[in-house]
């Protein structure tokens, strides 16, 4: 808190739980917008059931595409908010306070984008059932060898947990916004969704035992979700994807990504409610401090792959290396050197950290590189096989871009919802964080 | 409604939903109906196939082959491993002759002009036409009982007979004639040659015997046979499909190859000290002019000579290539050339020659088509030729025809020739009609049709004896004919004994109506007829026919002649060189001249050397291309005296001499009868009308062209888009196809394959020694059987039999030009080839890359849904309806063998009739690919219960080893020791595909041998020597034994590949 002495409890209930409900024009027109998009990107996807999977750029032995590496960059999104709620609340960090609540919505909409890329991606999508391990009578089972079942339950297990963590963390501010409110029906709506919060000591000595419990509980899957995720690729035999780097090196990437992400939704929305008392240069600075960690991390670990390629003397391996720099997808390599290793250096000045503007466009820059960087791996890995007969150049299709596209509009779609129905800043903990309002200073905390 | 209870409100729900999920069924699904047979037709057992013994139609070697019938329908078409010629091979024309059967853009019947007319009224034409004399038949090579229905119909109605073929054979027959007097080709046999050497016939693939020759090919590379391997050098001007496999290449100018062999001849007999009788011809020869014109140094022909002086050799004469205006005298050469070495009666034979029946020259036909224009023909009748598409534009083809009152053309409606004027008479495929063939002298082979016509067609054999019997013709007396034959072959056919005349009714031959004469009955009937009157010798002609009929044929090697060269040969013509912008007329491997156009598989496989699909390109060196500014995504106008043909797409081929272009043939149909000939362009359109003043043999080298640049945008370009599906150029050094010397190998060196290329894994030998393992899984359990496959590299020779076998036998679909731009062919078969040497070794290499059937298969780990496991007979098996699609076994396939269903592809209308019952089609979004035909290797497990199949019987049991021409793939079962694929494998030639990776394949790779010598540049560590010819063995990467050949002992079937690594362990 820059100025902790001028808010007071009351000026935070005010501020924080103004903006709901009512939406602004251009709250409408933008979500109108995002809606529009996102018929397109579901009239892509409905294109491809009529028409199968061939409308897609797919060029065999391409046979991963923008699909999955959307849905790598979706997930990678989905990193940073239990990071920020639940590791560095057991921390103990301050800055997260602001930032949380957004980010971990963030992290669920980021998981609900990602969790339909694989329904899009398979060829048959009405049997995608068949990687649950559900009870049937010809006892049929998915392969639990394969990292994609692997995947199905680090995914489903991510987003319940995250959902609970976060829905637990909203308690006592729905109250808050119940008590704001004086519309019935919403009064009542929101009195179900906190469980009928009145905040008395018992309440909160529960509350808060559980909300630490639920973080314990989202801190392994931190790393465990993009470690999973990561051994998609580490798993197979592929060049250029079987490697040991990949779980760390991959979610290092998703925090990079994630926090970016964070800034590049923070910051206008800090500037629209105008709530510079609680999100301010501090929390984004702390946010770029870690990206900037987490960009040095993933930029050794590039290089560490490609260190790697030459020194293993194995042809197929630094084929890989060398085609990514200087083949067919040489410009998609450096897109993603450019945004992800050079271009964040720029916050090692703090004049660039601590500038609005600053900060906005270069956490988008990161968004894009880190897009490109899963491109990469997928695209360049698998149109250079092992062997060089099957050498292909894969461009994506319309429909791809056009999902890909319309999976951002979806992902804006919640968070539009969000910001206008829950209150998108953490009041309980803010509240935490200021002086208390003591009973000689009654008027102003009315 | 009020009085609805709960009970009946279920009722009504469960009734309507049930009915709406039934009718709302999937719409993309077919409805099928199946019918019992009411009355079930003889021989014919409801899903077992039967099998027909049959003689190939589509070119004059007329193969021998075996029809695989399937409830009424041929669904495949393999070789008969009786006939001798071919020996069990089928090409990738042979293969696809269903889809000439039931291609519906066929007419399907007879029609005039564009109107369906009745075979009673088209014979009654023809048959009044034919009688009013002035007639002339224009057809194919003919032999056999229609050869002879012809002469007789000729001989009674005056009709003139010209046979001839596009890349047809009257150079060499003329040839022939004048050096030795005898009436035919030779007879190559390749088998015992040590030294090949050709002047630009392509014989491996389209030239006179292919399916023959390459068997032969296969056996003069075999260590093992001969102790020897052959070396094959190629004296042409471009690297042909079947310079491909050559061990050097000797590039001549265009035109002086008569002058190479020629001279070739001389310094043969000058090192022999004998000229064979070709004394005063060789005197003429100049060796030094004439190898100076070809750009060939003397001194590289003088090595040639010493070598084919000094070992068994076999020369083979020009091709369409290098057929130009001096073309008999390079095939005169050719033949002196073979008199001079001595192969005459070993390697070329003229007993057992090369039989084409009536051979007619381009000039008759061209005197013909005068006749035509000129009206003095009344009557033509045109043999499934299509004269329009093959010759020249020059002679105005089309207006000939129409010039002609009595036009008749037998064809099934392919091509460009159906005039408005003409009756067009579809004959059918050779699958369904019955004939024979006498394509070597003394091999006589039967046509059995494997099915009956599926349309309303009528054989020429039969429209012949028709129209003979309405035009009430007589045979006229001639001197060769004995005494009493009409009553010979009666005595013959009905026989004495009641058993023999039962089996005669049983089979349908009837009775004395079976004669050579026009009162046969049907063609049938003529057929055995002639065979009676030939052959048969014995008593019991019933039981003689029958097994003729079970075997193919009757198999007979006349004696080879004492061979004189006449003394009253023509002065040797050397030819001079063609300027430096010559076109290059290539037959297309898959398409002939066009023939074959008809048939989409034949477009939908990637041409073998190209890559290409669905197109006509340009073939030029990469410095040619440089100068026009072209790459491969380019396209080209090639343009010549006023013609423009194009656009073309580009290919930039390092076996092409610079500033030449090569066009391949059988494109571009203009007025193609069916939908798959419009693709493409026809490059006989840039040919001049010119012939070979000798032999009458249409000159196809001698255009000069222009080239241009031609830039497409928007639907041009994405109609005109080609990608070659043939990936990189070269191997990028990695162990795909290794190579291994070929003397090393004949005197049983230890070979060391792929040496330095892939990763060389060093084991600790502590690991073993602790009782531990690399691997994290135990190898699967193979009780019985493992199935294996030997894939031979060397004798390989791209020819793709193999890629149509498999999509016709696995229902692989089809999936057209537009998918192709994308690679999403889906043939299970990648044919993959490399260019992996420059100049005089071209060092191209085929690998036939299909799924492995790993014991430890990357796929089958990463299926989220079992969708493909191991079987306990060691293959990697496809559950269809399990299958999600998710792609990740594609993904981890090292080999890239799996295909995806990436739309619903649908058979075009018709073809859905040529599917195997046997293979389930696939639906959009499943994965596919090679199981090693797991519905034949169930059927023969079937049939073998209780016991076991024997190795033996399965070595041609999957559809790409049953047609290999030259049986370089080999299937059997790896548990068992003495089965010829565990031997292969445990050849020191022998290595799996990137074993490396430990995924303990199925399938074994033999490598290719080469006749360059290895480079050891020892101390040369780790880097690639670039462009070094033979990259096998261009560098040392400073490991010093054999790890490879090592791992390759022991014949457990590598169920522990690479375990014993360990012991060389230490010296890496």
């Amino acid at each position: 808190m820059q100025n902790e002495n001028a808010v007071t409890y009351g000026l935070v209930n005010k501020e924080v739980i103004q903006p709901l409900f009512k939406p602004s024009l251009a709250w409408a027109a933008i979500f109108a917008v995002d809606l529009l998009i996102l018929a397109f990107g579901v009239y892509c996807w409905s294109y491809q059931l009529e028409w199968g999977m061939g409308v897609a750029g797919y060029t065999p032995p391409v046979f991963w595409g923008v699909y999955i590496t959307t849905f790598v960059f979706w997930v990678g999104i989905g990193h940073a908010g239990t990071l920020i709620s639940a590791i560095l609340y057991l921390f103990r960090a301050r800055f997260r306070t602001g930032v949380y609540r957004a980010a971990e919505a963030m992290t669920i909409f980021a998981v609900l984008s990602a969790g339909l890329f694989p329904n899009i991606h398979v060829g048959r999508l009405w049997y995608v059932y068949f990687l649950f391990p559900y009870p049937n009578q010809r006892l049929l089972w998915p392969n639990f060898k394969s990292p994609l079942v692997w995947d199905v339950f680090a995914i489903s297990t991510y987003l319940t947990i995250s959902s609970v963590f976060f829905f637990v963390g909203l308690i006592p501010d729905i109250a808050a916004v119940r008590d704001s409110n004086r519309n019935p029906i919403i009064k009542k709506v929101y009195n179900m969704l906190c469980f009928g919060w009145r905040g008395t000591d018992t309440q909160w000595r529960h509350y808060m035992a559980a909300y630490g419990f639920f973080a314990a509980l989202c801190t392994p899957l931190v790393v465990s979700v993009h470690s999973v995720v990561s051994w998609d690729f580490a798993m197979a035999q592929t060049a250029g994807w079987h490697s040991t780097i990949f779980p760390p090196y991959f979610v290092a990437g998703a925090i990079f990504s994630g926090c970016a992400m964070v800034i590049t939704l923070l910051i206008p929305i800090t500037k629209i409610f105008k709530w510079e008392n609680y999100l301010n240069i501090l929390h984004f600075e702390a946010m770029a401090k870690l990206c900037l960690l987490t960009g040095f991390i993933l930029t050794y670990s590039y290089g560490i792959e490609h260190f790697i390629g030459w020194y293993s003397d194995n042809p197929y391996e630094w084929g890989i290396f060398v085609d990514r720099a200087t083949g067919q997808y040489d410009w998609i390599f450096f897109m993603m050197v450019a945004c992800n290793c050079v271009i964040p250096l720029v916050w090692w000045f703090k004049k660039v950290r601590t500038n609005l503007w600053g900060l906005w466009l270069v956490s988008i820059v990161i968004n894009i590189g880190m897009w490109f960087e899963r491109y990469n791996i997928i695209a360049s890995s698998l149109s250079h096989q092992f062997d060089p007969g099957s050498w292909v150049l894969y461009v994506p299709s319309w429909v791809e871009m056009g999902i890909m596209v319309g999976s951002f509009a979806w992902f804006f779609m919640w968070f539009l919802l969000f910001v206008k129905l829950m209150p998108a800043i953490a009041i309980a903990e803010i509240k935490e964080m200021i002086k208390p309002p003591l009973s000689t200073d009654t008027e102003e905390a009315a | 409604m009020a009085d609805m209870n709960r009970r009946d409100f279920f009722k009504v729900l469960g009734t309507t939903s049930a009915v709406g999920a039934l009718t709302a069924c999937d719409p993309r699904t077919p409805v099928e109906n199946i019918y019992p047979y009411v009355v079930q037709p003889e021989q014919v057992v409801p899903g077992a196939p039967t099998f027909f013994a049959s003689s190939c139609g589509d070119c004059v070697a007329a193969c021998g082959t075996v029809l695989r019938h399937r409830e009424g329908r041929v669904v495949f078409v393999a070789g008969n491993t009786e006939s001798p010629v071919g020996q069990g091979g089928a090409c990738s024309v042979a293969i696809s002759a269903t889809q000439e059967t039931f291609n519906t853009d066929h007419i399907g019947g007879p029609k005039k002009g564009g109107a369906d007319v009745s075979w009673d009224e088209a014979l009654a034409a023809l048959s009044t036409a034919m009688s009013g004399g002035s007639a002339a038949w224009l057809g194919r090579y003919r032999t056999g009982a229609l050869d002879r229905l012809l002469g007789d119909v000729a001989a009674a109605t005056g009709m003139q007979r010209i046979h001839w073929e596009a890349f047809g054979y009257e150079s060499l027959a003329t040839a022939t004639k004048l050096a030795f007097g005898i009436n035919g080709v030779p007879r190559y046999q390749v088998a015992g040659a040590e030294v090949i050497l050709s002047f630009g016939a392509d014989w491996l693939n389209t030239w006179l015997a292919p399916v023959d020759h390459q068997a032969g090919y296969a056996a003069a590379r075999n260590p093992e046979q001969g102790k020897f391997v052959a070396e094959f050098v190629s004296i042409e001007p471009r690297v042909s499909h079947t310079g491909t496999k050559c061990d050097q290449w000797l590039k001549s100018n265009p035109g002086t190859e008569a002058g190479v062999a020629f001279a070739l001849a001389k310094l043969v007999a000058d090192k022999k000290g004998s000229a064979m009788g070709a004394e005063s011809l060789l005197s003429q020869v100049d060796a030094a002019a004439f190898a100076a014109a070809a750009g060939i140094d003397l001194a590289k022909l003088d090595v040639l000579a010493t070598k084919l002086a000094a070992k068994r050799s076999i020369i083979f004469p020009g091709g369409v290539t290098t057929q130009g205006e001096n073309s008999t005298h390079l095939a005169l050469a050719s033949l002196v050339l073979n008199l001079v070495c001595g192969n005459f009666g070993s390697t070329v034979l003229l007993g057992a020659h090369t039989n084409l029946g009536v051979v007619s020259s381009y000039a008759d036909v061209v005197k013909l088509l005068e006749a035509c224009a000129a009206g003095s023909i009344k009557t033509l009748v045109i043999d499934e030729l299509d004269p329009i598409f093959t010759l020249p534009a020059e002679l105005k083809v089309a207006d000939a025809l129409k010039a002609v009152p009595n036009l008749f053309i037998f064809t099934n409606g392919g091509g460009d020739t159906h005039p408005e004027n003409a009756t067009l008479l579809p004959p059918g495929s050779w699958l369904e009609q019955w004939g024979d063939a006498e394509p070597v002298k003394g091999h006589y082979q039967i046509r059995q049709p494997g099915m009956v016509p599926q349309h309303n067609t009528m054989s020429q054999g039969d429209v012949l004896l028709k129209v003979a019997k309405a035009a009430k013709l007589v045979v006229p007396a001639s001197a060769d004919e004995p005494e009493g034959l009409v009553e010979r072959v009666v005595d013959a056919l009905t026989g004495e004994e009641g058993e023999s005349a039962g089996r005669m009714d049983a089979y349908a031959l009837g009775n004395a109506s079976a004669v050579p004469s026009f009162e046969a009955v049907d063609f049938y009937r003529y057929v055995a007829g002639h065979w009676a009157n030939e052959l048969f010798t014995g008593s019991d002609f019933g039981a003689w026919w029958v097994e003729i009929l079970q075997r193919g044929g009757f198999y007979a090697a006349p004696a080879e002649p004492e061979l004189s060269l006449s003394a009253d040969l023509p002065a040797p013509k050397g030819g001079a060189a063609l300027s430096g912008n010559t076109l290059l007329f290539f037959p297309h491997t898959h398409l002939l001249d066009g023939r074959t156009a008809n048939r989409p598989w034949l477009h939908e496989v990637p041409h073998p050397v190209s890559g290409l699909t669905w197109t006509t390109w340009a073939e030029m060196s990469p410095a040619t291309a440089q100068g026009l500014g072209v790459d491969k995504d380019s396209h080209v106008m090639v343009a010549s005296g006023g013609v423009e043909l194009g656009p073309l797409n580009v290919r930039i081929s390092k076996g092409m001499p610079d500033g030449h272009i090569a066009i391949p043939s059988g494109n571009g149909h203009e007025d193609g009868g069916s939908r798959y000939e419009r693709f493409g362009a026809n490059p006989v359109r840039l040919l001049k009308p010119a012939s070979d003043p000798v032999s009458g043999a249409m000159v196809y080298l001698s255009s000069e062209v222009t080239v241009t640049k031609k830039v497409l945008s928007g639907a041009e370009w994405e109609k005109h888009k080609r990608v070659s599906l043939k990936g990189s150029e070269d191997m990028d050094n990695r162990p795909v196809v290794m190579d291994a010397y070929a003397p090393d190998v004949v005197e049983g060196k230890e070979i060391e394959l792929g040496h330095g290329m892939g990763v060389h894994i060093v084991k600790d030998p502590r690991i073993e020694a602790a009782g531990m393992s690399y691997d994290m899984y135990p190898e699967p359990e193979h009780p019985t059987y493992r199935w294996g496959l030997s894939i031979n590299l060397d004798s390989c020779t791209g020819c793709g039999a193999c890629e149509v076998a498999c999509n016709a036998e696995n229902n692989v679909p089809m999936t057209g030009p537009e998918q192709h731009q994308l690679w999403r062919y889906m043939g299970w078969i990648r044919l993959d080839r490399f260019w992996q040497g420059e100049g005089e070794n071209p060092d191209v290499r085929y690998a036939m890359a299909i799924c492995q059937q790993c014991a430890h298969a990357p796929c089958e780990g990463v299926c989220p849904v079992v969708a493909t496991y191991h079987n306990l007979d060691g293959l990697n098996a496809m559950i269809y309806n399990r299958c999600v699609g998710t792609r990740y076994c594609a993904n981890n396939c090292p080999y890239s063998a799996r295909r995806f269903n990436w739309h619903t592809y649908r058979w075009p209308e018709g073809f859905e009739l040529m599917l195997n019952p046997d293979v389930v089609t696939r639906e959009a979004g499943v994965m596919e690919k090679c199981t090693f035909c797991i519905q034949r290797i169930r059927y023969a497990k079937a049939e073998a219960r209780p016991n076991t199949l024997q190795s033996q019987d399965v070595e041609r049991l999957t559809a790409c080893a049953e047609v290999c021409p030259s049986g370089s793939i080999v299937f059997g079962n790896r548990k068992e020791a003495d089965s010829a694929v565990s031997k292969l494998a445990a050849s020191p030639l022998s290595y799996q595909l990137f074993g490396e990776l430990n995924t303990k394949n199925g399938v074994e790779y033999m490598a290719k041998l080469t006749h360059t010598e290895p480079h050891h540049d020892e101390g040369h560590g780790g880097g690639h020597d670039e462009g070094h010819a033979d990259a096998g063995h261009g560098d040392d990467a400073g490991h010093g034994e054999a790890a490879h050949a090592e791992e390759k002992k022991g014949d457990e079937a590598h169920d522990n590949h690479g375990e014993d690594h360990g012991s060389d362990a230490g010296k890496h």
